[in-house]
């Protein structure tokens, strides 16, 4: 039996949070449209991070509770070109995945996503991410936390990249690494929007050309994957996603029986408020097909 | 209390003194990235005021309450800019900025190791009319 449980990641609402919605009314908006769950960058949302006030902790509980959300998964960092002389050690990184494995523990979480730096045009990681995750290992054990790198574009499923990634949960046997698929890798027409910061030709390269990795390639992983964010561009009035194949990717984790979170990530357009609309209308469409889907005989 | 959504904050702006001179102007900023960053990822501003230019070496920052110039920011091991929390950058200008509205541009330069080196540092720019009152 596949069960799917929907969440947003606060990564939804960026250029919104801290100018017109408050942590509380990003909460509020999550609740409204019968999520449960919530996603966070702890770089991003945890205030004073990576040392947030005891206060603040509270706070996070009471708006958890008040709204009856469950924090999904923590997105971290391990920064491995921190200065412009040398690289990150495998030590350093390694005491920065712990600090942020002892975080996201501190504030519910069970999943959490290291983002490795790169070392290519074809994104491979840093070489220092087998060390600093393998030193983690028996920490995320403790603290119930699944590392889950993510998996996406301009990188497919079909990449050495994620083969070593899949060589390192056979080799270890660890329960606590897992894959994190984020749904851009399945793009198949070009988008419009424009990711702040990033020129023309980087978005050219990577960010907006479509993927288009087959369902096929997902279900080969499957086993594997423990998170999903629910990377979208832009849905119409219709409730129509021209990027996106979410009933191909519904039907797929119905059909394979796989079970876990579906996280929003709205990377569209940064106008005021857009971000909130854009996630009713994404869980808009979900719900009706999988309803659709669990209707098909 | 929430920020402007426009990166240039309207509040902040203004001139500084040392003592009875006017060495300068600042300017307040919101972090244009998704994600606050460590100081050494920031790669520095430029800074534009009513087409006068001023290199990413020049203006000085100041965040979580510490001043640095860039090259000390790029070598920083414990300072950060949070989405939450604004920078003031400082331009050194004898006299400062006349008293009136201004149009200031500023392009942002930041590291994410995460993007290929080739495509970095990524830049932010934002331009807007803000006033000096003093």
């Amino acid at each position: 039996m596949s069960n799917l449980k929907y969440g947003v990641s606060l990564y939804s609402y960026t250029g919104d949070i801290n100018t017109v919605l408050t942590l509380e009314d990003a909460m509020a908006q999550i609740a409204d449209i019968g999520a449960t769950g919530i996603e966070i960058l702890g770089e991003g949302h945890v205030p004073n991070y990576p040392e947030p006030s005891t206060a603040w902790i509270d706070q996070w509980y009471g708006l958890l509770e008040k709204y009856q959300l469950e924090p999904t998964n923590y997105g971290s960092w391990i920064d491995s070109s921190m200065w412009r002389d040398r690289d990150l050690t495998a030590d350093e990184g390694a005491v920065m995945l712990a600090r942020d494995l002892r975080l996201a523990h501190r504030l519910g979480f069970t999943s959490i996503r290291p983002k490795i730096g790169v070392v290519s045009m074809d994104l491979r990681p840093h070489p220092i991410w087998e060390e600093v995750i393998e030193r983690n290992l028996d920490l995320a054990a403790e603290l119930n936390l699944i590392i889950c790198p993510e998996i996406h574009a301009p990188t497919p499923i079909k990449h050495p990249v994620v083969d070593e990634y899949i060589a390192f949960i056979e080799r270890t046997g660890s329960k606590n690494f897992r894959l994190l698929i984020d749904t851009g890798i399945f793009q198949r027409a070009i988008t419009t929007a424009k990711h702040d910061g990033l020129s023309e030709e980087a978005q050219e390269e990577g960010w907006r050309k479509p993927l288009a990795v087959p369902m096929s390639d997902l279900v080969d992983v499957l086993p594997y994957v423990s998170f999903i964010q629910a990377k979208f561009f832009d849905i119409d009035e219709n409730l129509v996603d021209g990027q996106i194949p979410w009933r191909e990717i519904l039907q797929t984790l119905k059909e394979n029986e796989w079970s876990g979170y579906l996280s929003s990530e709205y990377e569209g357009d940064r106008l005021p408020y857009r971000s909130i609309e854009q996630v009713r209308r994404q869980h808009a469409l979900l719900h009706s097909l999988e309803a659709e889907i669990a209707g098909t005989p | 209390m929430v920020l402007e959504r426009e990166l240039i904050q309207s509040r902040g702006f203004r001139n500084v003194q040392e003592g009875t001179e006017t060495v300068g102007f600042e300017i307040a900023l919101r972090m244009p990235n998704y994600r606050g960053v460590w100081g050494s990822l920031i790669d520095g501003v430029a800074v534009t005021v009513d087409g006068q230019e001023w290199s990413r070496e020049v203006p000085r920052w100041t965040l979580q309450g510490r001043t640095f110039s860039i090259g000390e920011l790029r070598q920083s091991t414990d300072v950060r800019w949070q989405l939450d929390e604004l920078a003031t950058v400082m331009v050194p200008l004898a006299g400062g900025l006349t008293v009136g509205v201004h149009d200031v541009r500023v392009d942002i330069a930041l590291y994410a190791p995460y993007i290929p080196a080739e495509f970095q540092p990524s830049i932010f720019t934002s331009q807007r009319k803000v006033t000096v009152l003093a």
